[in-house]
């Protein structure tokens, strides 16, 4: 162990802070130093895995830029659930994109970084120690927050995401006073509580759906009706981000889907109806990318009849009631025998959780972070369900940050920028090394407890 | 006991009928075990406990809830088949941090761990079961930042007491969490001891500094509302057009609230709620994703309609025979 350091020789605080939203399926990572105020704009964001292409080319992280060809591409993420299992592999990523001499943003030195790193809600504790002893024995930071994910979004300017009527000479609250923050991610989707910036820990819930759940079901349900993409998960999700959305009504939309009773094609089905879409798919020599278009009957018959004689030049999949069927799933996870609640009542068991008093300012300023955001309609949907469910007193706004995918590493990105408390949230090498991992882990659990 | 006015003869004679006979459908496992029992004929029961043509309703839906779940695995996983892709080797010419460079034991540990999500659970679980009488509160996990040996052990004997039978080493991860209890000696005594002596080492440790002051008032957590409000209305008073505000929490409330730990992994999951169990639970064309109005006679499956179960039927009798 390292000659233990007196505390009043504390070293000054370190120059720069890395800001690292280290998710399932990106990371999320920037540096963000005190003097330069624009720095807090855009993080990099990198796949968060080692993939192995068709050729047995292995990529790691940021590498996976220069892979040409996806097909049949397996992939090893170090991130399980939301929470960093393999650090073997997460080491490896790390390094690549960090540390190393070609790092893409020069290399960067532990000793004189403040570390912030998000962490998923309701961890285990064995992953958390082996988190804090990664950060401080075997990449040294000076310094280090662990902080909980959903909470570094309250200090985003919460009002400006709702759009509220203000005097644009208010200065804005930060942390966001009341904010009931859903992260839909690709491991799960969380509801969080949250409180002057801090968690409600006893009313946090979570739905086991998250992007890798609806990626893999789209994959199940194209490879049933027409080719089998079970071994072809980036074109899949691919697909699912162009092609889906959530229904605003699903019954509506599942009729107008259908083929109709044998003898009789309904006419909604011959033309599309306004929900089917053609989906071309990458051949990875001249369209390295699907392409999503609308439904031509006519075309569709042409196409047909080529594919018949084998002159097709694309490979087309028509996708009807795919679109709004895999989102759906969040909503109402039963669909698939997954016997939980759905994201309104999720919300819901979340409020029964906190005081009533509460109830008005959180469902006032609901706010949809994560990948899964980005479908169309997910917030109108998510709207409607939870104004059905709460008391009519109550006004529900439901809105997603303009990028949900960065909010949470933005939102971390301003909280380092505030450098008074950060001191205080921050434990230092020093302090982990006089007293021990197990106090490192009260600290942040208790993290702004000011009983 | 209202019999519907059907009184029953008792009569020591059974009848051994040649093609069948009602038997009670009392669900899928005990119903091989009440055919074995009740009838002599023994090609019945070897039949149904093959599971073979003759499966009551109860019997279908264990085998679709084993199906579901089997799904939702697949599911949830990374890739569709297993694959291990390696860490590959550093690129050439690339100087970086040096690879090689000594590991402390914690973290040479973390780096060789193979472990799965699934496996920290199993074994978190498992250590809550058998040590929770040994730690004292939920920040007591096994690894310390000093001594990286102790926390591998009692990992170990985690997964040996998720492994065999939890009561006889139910002691084990208990003895290997507290630093002290080297000697082996174990007598109640002692062991008391130990507790006290690490309690009292909980006292002395320093515990986190207050961080407070993120920009709330002094006196209370919530700021009140300094917005302008609306112009006064005659009828304000009035019983029939006033809004009920709930009332606020108080500061204590607030504070208990903002100070509960978080729940673990487990108790933050979903539930299945009577919100949920509301409605029935929806149920779709396994071939085009519509309404599920049909189900097949033979596997269960739903279907939509004549055309779907054609299709269905294709697959069925490859599967099931005709």
């Amino acid at each position: 162990m390292a000659p233990r350091k007196s505390k009043t020789s504390r070293p000054a605080p370190p120059s720069r802070t890395l800001v690292l939203d280290n998710g399932a399926h990106t990371l999320k990572a920037g540096y963000v130093t005190d003097d330069d105020a624009t720095t807090d704009e855009t993080p990099t964001v990198i796949p968060n895995c080692i993939a192995r292409d068709a050729d047995r080319r292995v990529y790691v992280g940021h590498e996976l830029d220069q892979c040409k060809d996806f097909s049949e591409i397996a992939f090893r993420r170090p991130v399980e659930k939301g929470f960093v299992v393999s650090w073997e592999a997460q080491r490896e990523i790390w390094d690549r994109q960090f540390f190393d001499a070609d790092a893409p943003q020069g290399p960067c030195d532990p000793s004189d970084t403040r570390l912030v790193l998000a962490e998923h809600s309701n961890s285990l504790p064995v992953l958390q120690s082996n988190c804090d002893q990664m950060i401080f024995e075997e990449y040294g930071f000076a310094s280090y927050y662990r902080a909980n994910g959903p909470s570094l979004n309250a200090y985003h300017d919460v009002q400006a995401i709702f759009r509220t009527p203000r005097d644009p000479a208010t200065v804005a609250q930060l942390p966001a006073e009341c904010l009931l923050l859903i992260d839909t991610g690709y491991s799960n989707t969380t509801v969080t509580p949250l409180l002057q910036g801090r968690p409600l820990h006893s009313a946090v819930r979570r739905l086991d759906v998250g992007g890798k759940l609806l990626t893999n079901y789209l994959a199940r349900l194209i490879s049933l009706r027409h080719y089998d993409m079970r071994n072809e998960p980036h074109i899949v999700n691919e697909m699912k981000e162009q092609a889906c959305y959530v229904s605003l009504d699903f019954p509506a939309d599942l009729e107008k889907a259908w083929k109709g009773t044998r003898g009789e094609k309904r006419p909604d089905y011959v033309t599309g109806g306004g929900i089917a879409k053609e989906y071309v798919l990458p051949d990875f020599h001249t369209r390295a990318k699907g392409i999503v278009r609308d439904f031509d009957p006519e075309q569709a018959g042409r196409a047909r009849k080529l594919a018949k004689l084998g002159e097709a030049t694309e490979d087309v999949l028509t996708l009807r009631n795919e679109r709004f069927s895999v989102p759906e799933l969040l909503f109402h996870p039963a669909d698939i025998g997954l016997h939980q609640s759905g994201l309104a009542n999720l919300v819901w068991e979340s409020l029964l959780a906190v005081p009533t008093g509460l109830w008005p300012a959180l469902l006032a300023n609901v706010c949809v972070v994560g990948g899964n955001a980005l479908f169309d309609g997910f917030i109108q949907r998510l709207q409607k369900e939870i104004v059905k469910l709460v008391p009519d007193d109550c006004i529900v706004r439901v809105a997603r940050p303009a990028n949900p995918i960065t909010s949470t590493w933005v939102g971390g990105a301003k909280l380092a920028r505030r450098t008074e408390e950060m001191a205080g949230l921050c434990v230092t090498k020093a302090e982990y090394e006089e007293f021990g991992g197990a106090w490192v882990a009260r600290r942040f659990a208790s993290g702004g407890n000011d009983t | 006991m209202n019999n519907f006015g059907v009184i029953e003869v008792a009569s020591a004679k059974t009848t051994n009928a040649p093609g069948w006979a009602y038997v009670p459908d009392t669900g899928p496992l005990s119903l091989s075990h009440q055919q074995g029992k009740n009838s002599k004929n023994r090609k019945r029961a070897a039949r149904s406990a093959a599971g073979g043509p003759n499966l009551s309703y109860a019997d279908l839906s264990a085998r679709q809830e084993a199906k579901v779940r089997k799904e939702l695995e697949v599911l949830d996983r990374d890739n569709p088949r297993d694959v291990s892709i390696p860490i590959p080797p550093k690129p050439k010419g690339s100087s970086g941090r040096d690879a090689a460079a000594k590991h402390t034991p914690n973290v040479r540990k973390i780096l060789q761990s193979q472990k799965t999500f699934a496996n920290h659970l199993d074994d978190w679980l498992a250590l809550k079961e058998g040590g929770s009488t040994a730690n004292t509160g939920g920040t007591a996990t096994p690894a310390t930042g000093g001594g990286g040996t102790s926390s591998s052990r009692s990992a170990a004997a985690a997964a040996a007491a998720a492994l065999s039978g939890r009561k006889g080493s139910a002691q084990q991860p208990k003895m290997s969490e507290t630093p002290n209890s080297r000697g082996g000696a174990s007598s109640a005594k002692q062991q008391q001891q130990q507790q006290q002596q690490t309690k009292q080492d909980d006292i002395e440790m320093t515990d986190a500094p207050d961080v407070g002051s993120g920009g709330e008032g002094a006196s209370t957590i919530l700021s009140p509302y300094r917005g302008p409000l609306p112009a006064p209305h005659p009828r304000d008073d009035d019983p029939l057009l006033v809004s009920r505000v709930p009332p606020m929490p108080t500061d204590e409330e607030l504070k208990a609230l903002l100070a509960a730990p978080p729940l673990t992994y487990l108790e933050a999951r979903a539930g299945w709620g009577a919100e949920d169990r509301k409605y029935p639970v929806r149920v779709f064309c396994e071939v085009c994703g519509y309404w599920g109005r049909v189900k097949c006679i033979k596997c269960g499956t739903r279907v939509c309609a004549l055309d779907c179960l054609d299709t269905h039927r294709e697959e069925c009798v490859t599967r099931y025979g005709l």
